[in-house]
């Protein structure tokens, strides 16, 4: 069974695919990731995306398994899902992946953007990565992975119409006015350059919440200068660092996000292309749990303030 | 046995797209000193 099933309370779409139940979970005899093994028939690679094998989104999905109705809207579930492999190196952590590579990934986040926002139905593209058993991987070779939805997702929704009203309201972007009060104090600044910033914001609601802007106001990964690019990797390997020296844990758990504008033709010049990275791991032994005020209420209750969080990751970076 | 439909280049990277057996897309990216078909 796999749809789209519409909440119409909350106002938002569900993805129903029961197939994924039948995904490995951290297979032990070999790696599907690794060469030759399963997904890749090469005995090396340097970088590679594939449609997932267990896809929440499909190309052809064929029709909804449930007839719906104007009320309980169904729709089928197109779309597309990928997997991004950084390197063939299944034991390479990746704060530990070079420079050089990280600008290639940048291209081919960037090549993955272009390609699949050309696609009439798909509307969002969101890139994202998932480490760590605590997060829920279900592999743990080096990889990230890419949804194009056919709608765009209620968070990224929620954000644009904040943005939209405050480029109406006070004629400027929402996020480069997040920035400057970041910098004004400058206390839960981690990392900066010349074209990017990152930081524990003030409203962080999870564990070690980073949020990585480029100081130049632009919509999409594709908008990005070329001159930008090593930043960004520097940035995003910085912020690895940071978090693998944190706590002496065998695999930091982390989520990394791409928020960026929908592909679905209308004008998104408010919107400030940006990156999230969220964490579970509150202390060494402390996992941060989402339970019923989360989940329920939707209001996170954070036990570490977002200034001693910065603090830590500039000492574990060993930043001044 | 995948397909070769495309080969393009983007940044220094060379980007071979082929189809695999099972229909789904794989795209490999590979540096263009590298050179020759994967």
């Amino acid at each position: 069974m796999a749809e789209l099933r519409w909440n119409p309370i909350l106002e938002r779409w569900n993805i129903v695919s029961d197939e994924r139940q039948d995904r490995p979970v951290l297979p032990e005899d070999s790696c599907p990731l690794c060469p030759e093994v399963l997904e890749v028939p090469q005995e090396d690679y340097h970088i590679v995306s594939f449609e997932n094998r267990f896809p929440a989104l499909k190309r052809d999905p064929g029709g909804p398994n449930q007839q719906g109705d104007s009320f309980y809207r169904v729709r089928p579930n197109k779309g597309v899902c990928e997997v991004l492999l950084y390197t063939s190196d299944h034991d390479v952590q990746p704060a530990d992946i070079s420079q050089d590579r990280f600008e290639d990934l940048i291209s081919v986040w960037q090549d993955r953007f272009a390609d699949l926002s050309r696609e009439d139905f798909v509307d969002y593209i969101y890139i994202f990565e998932n480490r760590g058993e605590e997060i829920g991987v279900t592999l743990y070779h080096p990889h990230g992975q890419l949804y194009a939805f056919p709608f765009v997702p209620p968070l990224a929704q929620k954000a644009l119409d904040s943005a939209r009203s405050h480029y109406e309201r006070a004629g400027s972007c929402i996020y480069c006015r997040v920035m400057e009060k970041e910098r004004e104090g400058g206390s839960r600044v981690i990392w900066e350059d010349e074209n990017f910033i990152a930081f524990v914001p003030f409203f962080a609601h999870l564990p070690y919440e980073v949020h990585l802007y480029p100081k130049r106001h632009f919509p999409d990964v594709l908008r990005m200068k070329d001159e930008e690019a090593p930043s960004l990797a520097a940035s995003i390997k910085g912020i690895l660092t940071m978090y693998e020296g944190l706590f002496p844990v065998e695999e930091f758990p982390y989520m990394m996000t791409f928020h960026q504008a929908p592909v679905d033709g209308d004008d998104y010049r408010y919107f400030h292309f940006h990156l999230e990275f969220y964490s579970l791991q509150r202390a060494k032994d402390k996992i941060k749990y989402r339970a019923g005020v989360e989940t329920g209420a939707g209001t996170f209750i954070s036990s570490i303030s977002p200034e001693k969080m910065a603090q830590d990751l500039r000492e574990a970076g060993g930043v001044e | 046995m995948e397909q070769r439909l495309e080969v393009y280049s983007v940044g220094r990277l060379t980007v071979e797209k082929k189809r695999k057996e099972d229909g789904r897309y794989i795209y490999y990216y590979f540096p263009e000193e590298d050179g020759g078909e994967r």
